[in-house]
């Protein structure tokens, strides 16, 4: 008897053995009765969050005089080294949120 | 190929149906594709206890139901459920307490008195294979997966997927050697 030849043998007998797919008789009827309604994700938790964490960014830049110099030579039209900081601050964020929906996005 | 490739994009889409709509009869479309063959695995892993295997595989579509939005795609859907109806196994098996028999040093079957009796001394033999190998060559050979989706089902790693399934095909390999050297000492033509 070969290697491959006991092989064969081995696997024929282990399929034989195998009595395969069970027939339904009701069982996915008993499933779908119990089924449970679907739980489903709230929304207001993560908008919540966000707001929350816009506002506690915004008050604790509002006190910053780099905030409001930037904001005030952005809005004047000269690109200051605070206005560049803003600007750069707020690519950044823009950078991670999209990096996050794309995540989100990708994994549903 | 073709075909898994065709069927794994039934059951994606169904998924998406499930998730996106709530529809239910997306579910009873998967539950029906793939009833028959996790009620199989689960008979095969509790040596053919159908009561309980359908108890546990009830459990495994509700948690599937519960879970689906868990479902990445990253494996076929099937691999998916087989994945939870064997943790779902060993949890059964933790709350009864079911100790596994060490099969090494368990002796080889006796040889089967006539080759009819081939069929149920193969089971026998079978059962004495360690419960990994036994789960290995199940969902390797029986189930038809391949050694990586074996290895995603058990949570185990690629080799040692790959190994118990060695050994498990060696140690019935040498058993029926010795059952074709008896029964050839029995019978010689």
């Amino acid at each position: 008897m070969t290697h491959s030849h006991e092989d064969d043998a081995v696997d024929a007998l282990l399929r034989r053995q195998f009595e395969g797919a069970v027939p339904d008789d009701g069982f996915c009827d008993r499933v779908m009765q119990r089924l449970p309604a679907r739980p489903r994700r709230r929304a207001w938790p993560l908008w919540s969050g966000i707001a929350a964490g816009a506002a506690a960014c915004a008050l604790s830049l509002s006190s910053t005089p780099v905030f409001h110099l930037g904001w005030r030579d952005w809005v004047g039209g000269e690109l200051s080294a605070p206005a560049i900081a803003l600007l750069l601050a707020l690519a950044g964020m823009s950078l991670l949120a999209m990096c996050w929906s794309l995540a989100e996005a990708d994994g549903s | 190929m073709a075909d898994s490739a065709a069927e794994a994009r039934v059951d994606r889409a169904l998924v998406v149906r499930v998730l996106l709509d709530d529809d239910r009869r997306a579910f009873e479309q998967l539950v029906r594709r793939h009833q028959g063959m996790v009620r199989a695995q689960l008979r095969r892993l509790l040596h053919g206890d159908e009561a309980a295997a359908d108890d546990i595989a009830q459990e495994v579509f509700l948690l599937a139901w519960r879970k689906l939005d868990q479902f990445r795609g990253d494996a076929a859907f099937r691999t998916w459920l087989y994945r939870i109806a064997w943790s779902c196994f060993l949890q059964a098996q933790r709350r009864k307490s079911v100790l596994a028999d060490d099969a090494d040093e368990v002796e080889p079957p006796a040889a089967p008195a006539h080759p009819v009796d081939l069929q149920l001394d193969f089971e026998r033999a079978l059962r004495r294979l360690s419960d990994a190998e036994q789960a290995v060559l199940l969902h390797c050979v029986q189930l038809g997966l391949s050694h990586e989706e074996a290895a995603f089902v058990l949570a185990m790693p690629l080799g040692t997927v790959k190994s118990h399934a060695t050994r498990g095909k060696a140690k019935l390999k040498s058993w029926l050697a010795a059952w074709h050297a008896e029964t050839a000492q029995e019978n010689p033509a």
